[in-house]
């Protein structure tokens, strides 16, 4: 198969692995290092901004509610970085790694795991909730009021603003490396070392299993209807309908894309367009119309993709990948 | 991309672990080693190469296979793996308490950690002067040892050299195949404890001389662990041998804790070496036989409960 080399767009070159990358509201790109910088961009621009939000890595980054970004890293530093400011020091957790954060843009609430903690900022005040093993993910609900961690044997689920409370626990036997809740909050689903997702419908506890996948799935991401699950995890992109009472249970998934050899490291979707981006363990990055199988493929390098964000109108891919390739492409 | 080894150190409390710990830590090495911890307060050291973690001991059902690994160290390898300063090696301290099984069966069982990490020694430090009263009253200690690909043999100051043969001959009991280094206060060369490719195929050969002539003992086993070598001076049937030892770690898997072998297959010019731990097994063609050179096979188990009479004739009838 030729390999498009990427022609139009910005590429760089960092010296540190890159482990995320994320738009804000305002389309500011930003892409999240091993050296504990953040590298800032807009899209057209040449350069990128450095801020040093961190001491050794960068572990997570999402978008923050207030504008700019919001960082954990194992420096057990929880930071907000805006281009051009200062970074600003939200939490710090003695011998801890922040390994996941969360922002809810609807009420501006903020969370971090650091070990078996989840930290919950609001209104100036840090509520922390702890669990018996590791949060190995969190998100908010839709609505930015409730709170879902994913740990061994399940998901706990907190609501934000109530004092005194017991989680409500949502049980399967495993361990549950990452969460995330349908746009509509019906559904919560996690991704299991066993290489599997997990699902439960929010009303009765309902499970659902999804499984096949060769490989841990390490990205998700809905489209943005809400309809469809996208998964990292096998040679295409396997998406779940999230349709109807029951979602994907008894329906089979789609499968997205080339039939290549390399593994999906990481997906997008397109927030205006039904459009998938997903990025390969060989360094290729392609996005696809549903329903349209005209493949557009590009080759960012030989390294595996890490990140794979599209900004908030769906100008512009930033990829990145864990050699420290970073680049913004521009779709025509 | 490479791979960073990992040395797993196990000990019973007190052995001297920390010792070792602090001087890979302080002294000039020239080398940049992450050391990941679980009594980290013992320490008394804080920089960003030390870890500390909580171990969390996971059950993963992957098909028929269930074991246990550690979900702390899938976590904290992976975080290492995204600094931007590479590591020359990676240690785990196991606490004083720990099974080895789950963290070494982590490197065989995450994709993510075999791609960027690999195993390259089980290490247990062992103290000399209390071990055999920890032997008795203790099942932790003695698989410890069991499982170990090399020992040190710590605090050799404080007992006379024949306590000291006495408690390599006990340790012999337990495990006949791994090197014991002798040493007081941990002063030991760390190139002998780090970069030893115990779990390399192809560096098992050179562990021949022992496999071919393990120690052996007069067999007063005082705890349910022991070892069982087998030996057959005429070649194996390749697909009977694999398929036994197939069954075999499947069925009692449990209670193998340690398998290495270097076989002689019929109509084959190169050993087949193999090495398991519990359930998973890992082998290859190695090493050709000279012209002339006397062929064996030969495999020893280090376990719980092992039946040798089943084992030997289960392993005879592997004979082509």
């Amino acid at each position: 198969m030729p390999t498009p080399k990427i022609t139009a767009g910005r590429q760089w070159r960092f010296d540190a692995p890159i482990v995320a990358c994320v738009f804000d509201a305002e389309g500011q790109g930003a892409f999240a290092l091993g050296d504990g910088t953040l590298r800032t961009f807009t899209p057209d621009a040449a350069e990128t901004q450095t801020i040093e939000a961190h001491q050794s890595a960068t572990l997570a980054l999402t978008a923050h509610p207030e504008g700019g970004f919001l960082s954990g890293g194992d420096d057990g530093r929880l930071v907000h970085s805006v281009p051009g400011e200062t970074p600003r020091e939200l939490l710090k957790i003695k011998s801890r790694w922040i390994e996941n954060v969360a922002a809810a843009s609807e009420t501006g609430l903020i969370a971090c795991t650091a070990g078996k903690d989840v930290h919950l900022l609001h209104d100036g005040q840090v509520s922390v909730f702890t669990h018996a093993s590791t949060a190995a993910g969190v998100a908010f609900d839709p609505k930015g009021r409730r709170l879902a961690v994913a740990h061994y044997n399940g998901a706990s689920l907190w609501w934000a603003k109530s004092a005194d409370q017991q989680a409500k626990l949502l049980e399967w036997k495993g361990s549950h490396i990452a969460v995330t809740w349908s746009p509509d909050g019906r559904f919560l689903l996690t991704s299991m070392q066993e290489s599997a997702l997990h699902g439960w419908r929010i009303e009765d506890a309902a499970d659902m299993r999804m499984s096949g996948y060769p490989s841990k799935i390490k990205s998700m991401a809905w489209d943005r209807r809400g309809r469809t699950l996208f998964t990292a995890g096998a040679d295409r992109v396997v998406g779940w309908p999230f349709t109807g009472r029951g979602g994907p249970m008894g329906r089979d998934p789609m499968q997205i894309g080339p039939e290549r050899e390399a593994m999906i490291q990481a997906v997008a979707a397109h927030p205006e367009a039904d459009i998938v981006a997903a990025g390969t363990s060989d360094g290729a990055v392609w996005f696809e119309e549903i329903g349209d199988p005209g493949t557009n493929f590009v080759m960012l390098n030989a390294a595996k993709i890490t990140a794979l964000a599209f900004s908030p109108e769906g100008t512009h891919l930033a990829i990145g990948d864990e050699e420290g390739n970073g680049a913004v492409v521009p779709l025509t | 991309m490479s791979q960073v080894p990992v040395t797993v150190l196990t000990g019973y409390l007190g052995a001297g672990k920390t010792t070792l710990l602090n001087r890979i830590l302080t002294e000039q090495h020239g080398k940049k080693y992450a050391v990941i911890v679980n009594e980290f307060g013992e320490i008394g050291i804080d920089n960003d190469l030390i870890v500390d973690t909580d171990e969390e001991v996971f059950e993963m059902n992957n098909g028929c296979i269930c074991c246990t690994v550690r979900g702390d160290l899938i976590r904290i390898l992976g975080g290492l793996m995204k600094r931007k300063d590479k590591f020359d090696a990676i240690l785990v301290e196991t606490t004083g308490l720990a099974d080895p099984s789950p963290v070494v069966q982590t490197f065989f069982v995450d994709d993510d950690v075999k791609e960027r990490t690999k195993l390259d020694s089980i290490t247990t430090v062992v103290d000399a002067k209390h071990v055999l009263d920890r032997l008795k009253d203790t099942k932790e200690a003695a698989e410890q040892i069991a499982f170990a690909d090399q020992i040190i043999l710590n605090k050799t100051d404080l007992v006379t050299e024949d306590e000291l043969k006495r408690v390599e001959r006990r340790i012999r009991e337990l495990n006949p195949l791994a090197p014991i280094h002798r040493t007081e206060r941990c002063a030991i060369a760390l190139d002998k404890v780090m970069g030893q490719g115990a779990f390399d195929l192809q560096r098992l050969l050179d562990l021949e001389p022992e496999l071919l002539n393990p120690e052996r003992d007069d067999h007063e086993h005082s705890s349910d662990i022991a070892s069982v070598s087998l030996t057959a001076k005429t070649p194996l049937d390749g697909d009977k041998v694999t398929n036994w030892l197939r069954t075999l770690l499947a069925d009692r898997g449990q209670d193998i804790l340690r398998a290495k072998g270097i076989l002689d297959i019929k109509d084959k010019e190169e050993r087949l070496v193999f090495q398991a731990v519990h359930m998973v097994m890992d082998g290859d063609f190695g090493k050709q036989w000279k012209d002339g050179e006397k062929r064996f096979s030969r495999i020893v188990f280090i376990g719980r409960n092992l039946d040798e009479a089943e084992l030997e004739r289960a392993f005879k009838a592997c004979i082509a």
